[in-house]
């Protein structure tokens, strides 16, 4: 038989005990991880992930047009950046860019001749768009629309 | 040590639910072949122990029906509700998470403690205690409204400021610590931990029917809140597992209803609405009859 009057005490305790552990965590510090637009006023900045070497140069296209965008015409993108490659990850601002949406197409142009190489219909450097799930995925352009912040583009390569 | 404190998309916690739930699952049935195996060396394996097996995994997912049609959006909308008023502004990070166990596990020792002490609570509760055997399976024998009680306790914490993400995942995290306990293949660990934590020893005088084990132990991860609170038994005789009335049947309909249709039926043999009421509200072992007179039903009958 557990004591009755213990309850009362008990309850305030715990409490006491609830409310200093929900204040002590409110104290904990927090490190950010990378905010939207990287201290961008405005514009497009394109987060491009998964690159596999530092050959060659990565390049990027911004499309605000769908047609030229479902025919990759790149005469007509908006905004064309090339940068060197990086392993893993590199970024690129387009800070003009305040508009949208853009859809974002990119290569990991690895022989550094700027074009995206083929092998017939398959490429054979990597290549990434916004808003694509996987290798295969090829979005419309309303898929892979985007509005000005930081968008992240992951490279895949096929095998 | 920086990744303590980086903080954290709520989304993040819930691939760490699943791996967590699949990891202890998989660990669960390998545990379980073990235990079986134990009974079978020991002569105890019985079809009524295998059949009782399977009726726990039936009421599993029986519950999980319960829960995720039903009260897993009442959950979860109770909370995000009642964290518009939050006192304090937490932030998500695996520290404030960790805070948040501890803060979780205090509250699951309330919760638990009602779930024995009051009768419409017990109702559903008493199904995981209906099993007179004890392994793991026993950790997964749920019943039908054991995920509605939770949301009571839940709410202080989503006030005091914790994401409500945050307390699933914390409320999750205090179960699933408590499955490995549900066996009796595993004697007491060395003392510092059974001094602190909540160990398969004192989950099983928690479970066990035997007088001075009765409504003791409520604990989920830590057991200094029995001790606090003054709660806690020590393991010194064999447990006598299950409840005082037995249910002495393996079909899970029977199992998983057999609460409410007993506190149905102690309601229907009181007479007057607040007298029902009452009954619902007190500890489950008040005779009908006799509730003027504070009788209680132990399992030595009417004391």
């Amino acid at each position: 038989m557990k004591p009755v009057n213990k309850l009362l005490p008990s309850l305030i305790l715990t409490l006491l005990m609830l409310t200093g552990l929900a204040y002590a965590a409110s104290l904990l510090p927090t490190a950010d991880t990378a905010e939207t637009g990287a201290g961008e006023p405005g514009g497009v900045v394109v987060e491009v992930d998964n690159l596999r070497n530092a050959r060659g140069n990565v390049v990027v296209l911004v499309f605000d047009a769908a047609d030229a965008y479902a025919r990759f015409d790149y005469t007509r993108a908006v905004a064309v950046d090339v940068l060197p490659a990086k392993q893993g990850s590199v970024r690129v601002a387009f800070p003009e860019l305040d508009r949208g949406p853009y859809a974002v197409v990119l290569y990991h142009d690895e022989d550094g001749d700027y074009e995206l190489a083929m092998d017939g219909e398959n490429p054979i450097e990597g290549y990434g768009v916004s808003g694509s799930r996987d290798a295969y995925h090829e979005p419309s352009f309303d898929e892979a629309a985007i509005a000005p912040g930081l968008v992240t583009v992951s490279v895949f390569y096929l095998p | 040590m920086d990744w303590l404190f980086t903080e954290l998309e709520a989304s993040a916690l819930f691939a760490w639910e699943e791996t967590l739930s699949n990891g202890f699952y998989v660990f669960s049935l390998a545990f379980l072949v073990f235990e079986f195996l134990r009974y079978r060396f020991r002569r105890q394996l019985t079809w009524l122990l295998t059949g009782d097996t399977l009726t726990n995994i039936v009421t599993q997912l029986m519950f999980a029906a319960v829960t995720f049609v039903l009260l897993a959006t009442f959950y979860l909308s109770t909370l995000a509700y009642f964290h518009e008023f939050a006192v304090f502004d937490i932030s998500i990070s695996w520290a404030t998470v960790g805070i948040a166990i501890v803060a979780a596990d205090l509250a699951y020792y309330w919760e638990h403690r009602f779930c024995h002490r009051v009768a419409l609570a017990w109702a559903t509760h008493t199904v995981h205690h209906s099993s007179p055997h004890f392994n793991i399976s026993v950790a997964y024998r749920f019943g039908p409204l054991d995920a509605f009680w939770p949301v009571l306790f839940h709410v202080p914490l989503v006030v005091l400021g914790f994401d409500p993400f945050v307390v699933g995942f914390a409320e999750l995290f205090v179960l699933l610590y408590q499955t490995p306990l549900h066996t009796e293949s595993i004697a007491k660990l060395p003392a510092p931990i059974e001094a602190v934590f909540n160990t398969p020893s004192h989950h099983r005088v928690h479970h066990g029917v035997n007088p001075q084990y009765i409504d003791s132990n409520y604990a989920g991860m830590l057991i200094i809140w029995d001790r606090m609170f003054g709660t806690f038994a020590e393991e010194r005789e064999p447990v006598e597992f299950g409840i005082t009335e037995p249910i002495l049947s393996v079909n899970p309909l029977t199992v998983f209803c057999h609460g409410f249709v007993r506190l149905g039926r102690r309601m229907l043999a009181t007479r007057g609405f607040w007298q029902k009421l009452r009954l619902s509200l007190m500890p489950p072992g008040r005779n009908p009859a006799r509730l003027g007179s504070r009788a209680t039903i132990t399992h030595k009958g009417l004391a």
